[in-house]
């Protein structure tokens, strides 16, 4: 069970990884507007097929990011 | 096809009879129910973002064409120095976050963030659905903020800049703190619970002839050790400081038991872990910790909520002066006037500064601070003051107070020494936590004094186990979790609470005064009865239309509906204080008050119409004779009739607190069947009357909508603005009822009565699971696990009943 010993700290450190990231994401807004992102991705369609004829598209990329 | 429909495609308004616009959307013709619908549609349709349509959830609020004021208005958003308030600058880069009325769904974030990209100049714009809010940088040399405004205008959004509450920013920062605390407790309560999880099975065996062998549980409780530090010394310090600071007040809140606890538990473990002895906790305090910081959090999240849509109704309107000076006009900003400057004012606009009137007369609507929505007569000499509506006529004003000086900066400083007057009541959570708390604490040390001096060793443990398993975790949660739950409740309703505490007041109200323009009535004139002498009574509306079409007046709004185009109105001229006289499809009309009209035409002898209820009647007379009269009031709103029989069923005194002085306001009392009634009240009478009234014991509330309100909201014990009232009565008031609904009043009161009764609920369970696992926790013979176990369902009990709430749509 030796394996233990190592296999725990590996652990700790995966949780430290993920707990920055979380930091990371808590400071950079992404959790301020949950509603909206769940819809976005049906929009996604419409950029496309609308590219021809829109010049504000590469505006709204840039911003979505 | 569908152009058969009854309803706007754009609003989902009926389309009115006779009305046959059409606009070609993605190949099928929608019908339109007003130009404003249509304008909008053209728009979206040429900016080739009918996407919109396809992916809306929600019908979009009717289109309306910019009025030129509102048009003005949004010009004088650029003037530099107005700019500079709400603008952040980074070179020749602006910022801003604006609030946007009416976002429904994420399409409307879509369509805005579209029309905008289209713009040249714009550098970023992102909305942010939840918080209807809109942010922009963009490039001041290419693009003016009220173009941007305009353009959002155009696809049928109302944005402005806004007073952001200080309360907002606090709550922000402090939502996102707790999102981390409420993450790390979350990630060591897993860990730790799965190496809890080896010695609740006792696979390790705890003298070594597990399956484990016994360095490793050493290993395991070390690592759980240093698992739990940052729960204990990060994620719970927001609970060391509420209970430090009641403690600092010589007050217990359920901080003070909620920090023992995890303290104690920790350093006890600790001691065992290093000194090889006793039971560790570890996995009891972090679970602890987390179960209390998500109850929290969500608490915090709703705070938040109300913050941000608190401030969103906070519109920074820019109050613009035009300055004359060597007969030239500069527009500048309000604040900057200074005394004996002389301020041109044209009709419909806001006075800006308290003065007297050296050129033209007037009248004013003086509503704001007044609450009497007739206009004043104002002519040369008379005092005007700061925030009043100019009415009829371009008038030159001298400015004679200081900014501070202003009538409505006195109201304001009355409001603001009301706050700090506010009286506080405990709630009902207050009271019990106290006792519970004292409890606790009460047993944990007779526990520990009584195994001591039996001579138990293990006795510090027996006590820790106690102040475990009595974890008020349960308890804690059951007030903020069902205050959550009702919120978002009253959400729904179209009320606004900014505290969940409100809630716990609105139970124990014994008295609510009413403020009566804007509140129990519409504040718009209606017409009460019509005496059309024979004449037909549509004419006689369509005549008075065309006639007050021209007009600022109040009472013309009442008229809009019948107006038509038919009738064409020319030489309106106005008299103030008197009437109108116009010529109408080229004959000559007077409308106005009866001695007005009787001047201007030859003597006759109709007598005046009977006056009930102190209505204001107005007269149509042709060059000849009166040929109708019409009787106006103040509408009273149909749900408060409902909302005052209500209270009373359920034996709330109510009082009529009004600055009217007319006979209006009596019968609007009697009509109501309201018990008291105090009028012609100054802000200040009404503050002194509320005081009384809580002075004498009473729990009162306040419905308003006024500045002159304003004072008032602030000192009742709870107190409702209505959502189309002034921002400070808005900001004054613990619960702001967005759809100016009263009839929701009396479901907010059932809905206090049901939340109270699951609070009682949840103490109840809390109180009786921790009572039935005392006596094993005093005899030594609860295992920590068990205790761990336990206090998470008990939680899990509280925090379902609490939801329960949410239940009734």
């Amino acid at each position: 069970m030796n394996i233990i010993l190592i296999l725990i700290p590996i652990a700790i450190a995966v949780i430290l990884i993920a707990g920055y990231v979380f930091f990371w994401a808590v400071k950079s807004d992404q959790f301020e507007d949950l509603d909206r992102q769940a819809s976005n991705i049906l929009f996604d369609d419409d950029i496309e097929t609308s590219t021809e004829n829109n010049k504000g598209v590469d505006t709204i990329s840039k911003n979505d990011e | 096809m569908s152009s058969t429909l009854l309803d706007c495609f754009h609003c989902g308004e009926p389309i009115p009879k006779s009305f046959t616009l059409q606009v070609k959307i993605e190949n099928v013709d929608q019908s339109m129910c007003c130009h404003g619908c249509a304008a909008v549609a053209e728009t979206i349709v040429s900016n080739n973002l009918t996407g919109y349509y396809r992916h809306r959830t929600e019908k979009s609020v009717k289109g309306s064409t910019l009025i030129p004021q509102e048009l003005l208005n949004l010009q004088s958003y650029d003037l530099t120095e107005i700019e500079q308030e709400f603008t952040q600058s980074h070179g020749s880069t602006k910022e801003v976050i604006l609030t946007v009325e009416n976002v429904t769904c994420a399409a409307c974030a879509w369509l805005i963030e579209r029309k905008l990209g289209t713009l040249s100049g714009i550098e970023q714009c992102s909305v942010n659905t939840s918080s209807a809010r809109l942010s922009l940088k963009w490039q001041s040399k290419q693009l003016k903020l009220s173009d941007i405004l305009l353009a959002l205008a155009q696809i049928g959004y109302k944005a402005y800049p806004f007073k952001a509450d200080v309360a907002e920013q606090n709550e922000v920062a402090a939502t996102k703190a707790y999102l981390r605390r409420l993450t790390v407790a979350g990630l060591a309560t897993m860990q730790v619970m799965m190496f809890a999880m080896a010695s609740y099975f006792d696979v390790i065996g705890s003298d070594g002839d597990g399956s484990l062998s016994n360095g490793l549980n050493d290993y395991f409780r070390y690592i759980s050790l240093l698992l739990a530090l940052p729960v204990v010394f990060y994620s719970s310090t927001p609970f060391y400081n509420n209970a430090l600071s009641a403690l600092f007040a010589k007050r217990l809140n359920m901080d003070v038991p909620v920090s023992i606890a995890i303290f104690l538990a920790f350093i006890a473990s600790a001691y065992a872990t290093i000194t090889k002895q006793g039971d560790v906790y570890f996995e009891s305090v972090c679970m602890f910790a987390f179960f209390l910081l998500l109850g929290r959090y969500l608490e915090q999240i709703t705070k938040r909520k109300a913050a941000q849509s608190s401030s969103n109704l906070l519109k920074l309107i820019p109050s613009i002066a035009t300055l004359v000076e060597d007969d030239a006009y500069i527009q500048i900003p309000a604040k900057s006037l200074t005394l004996d400057q002389i301020v041109l004012v044209k009709p419909g606009e806001i006075i800006p500064a308290d003065g007297i009137i050296i050129k033209g007369e007037t009248q004013c609507n003086e509503a704001i601070l007044t609450g009497e929505q007739l206009p004043v007569n104002k002519t040369l000499g008379d005092w005007v003051f700061a925030s009043t509506v100019n009415h009829d006529q371009t008038i030159e004003i001298c400015v004679k107070h200081e900014r501070s000086d202003q009538l409505i900066s006195k109201i304001i400083a009355l409001q603001e020494q009301a706050v700090i007057d506010k009286p506080k009541l405990a709630t009902l959570a207050d009271k019990l936590s106290q006792y519970v708390v004292i409890g606790i604490l009460v047993l944990s040390i007779s526990t520990y004094l009584g195994w001591w001096l039996a001579g138990n060793d293990d006795a510090l443990w027996i006590a820790l186990a106690v102040l475990v398993a009595t974890c008020p975790c349960a308890l804690s949660l059951a007030t903020p979790s069902a205050y959550t739950a009702a919120s978002s409740q009253l959400q729904h309703l179209g009320l606004l609470a900014k505290q969940g505490s409100a809630l716990d007041t609105l139970t124990q109200l014994t008295h609510i005064n009413f403020d009566k323009t804007g509140t129990l009535t519409t504040g718009q004139f209606a017409i009460k009865h019509i005496d059309s002498m024979g004449n037909n009574e549509n004419e006689i509306f369509a005549i008075i239309a065309a006639i007050e079409s021209q007009s600022t007046h109040p009472i013309a709004n009442t008229f809009k509906p019948y107006l038509d185009n038919t009738y064409e109105v020319d030489n309106v001229t106005n008299f103030p204080g008197g009437g109108l006289s116009a010529t109408v499809n080229n004959e000559q009309y007077f409308l106005g008050h009866h001695q007005f009209v009787s001047n201007n035409i030859p003597a006759n002898d109709y007598v005046l119409a009977d006056n009930f209820d102190n209505n204001v009647i107005i007269y149509l007379a042709t060059a000849k004779n009166i040929i109708a009269s019409i009787s106006l009031n103040d509408d009273i709103r149909t749900e408060s009739e409902p909302l005052i029989n209500k209270l009373k069923s359920i034996g709330i005194t109510t009082t009529l607190l009004t600055g009217d002085n007319s006979l209006n306001a009596d019968s609007v009392a009697q009509k109501l069947n309201i018990d008291n009634i105090a009028k012609g009240q100054s802000p200040k009478d009404k503050l002194t009357y509320l005081k009384n009234l809580q002075d004498k014991g009473e729990i009162v509330a306040m419905f308003g909508d006024g500045v002159n309100d304003a004072p008032v909201l602030s000192q009742a014990h709870l107190s409702f603005a209505m959502g189309t009232g002034a921002d400070i009565a808005k900001s004054s008031a613990d619960i702001v009822l967005l759809h100016d609904d009263l009839s929701k009043i009396g479901q907010a009161i059932t809905l206090a009565k049901k939340t109270k009764r699951i609070i009682i609920q949840n103490f109840c369970w809390a109180i009786g699971y921790n009572c039935t696992a005392l006596p094993f926790a005093m005899a030594g013979l609860l295992p920590p696990y068990i205790a761990a176990i336990g206090m998470s369902l008990s939680s899990i009990i509280v925090v379902s009943n609490s939801l329960r709430l949410l239940k009734d749509k």
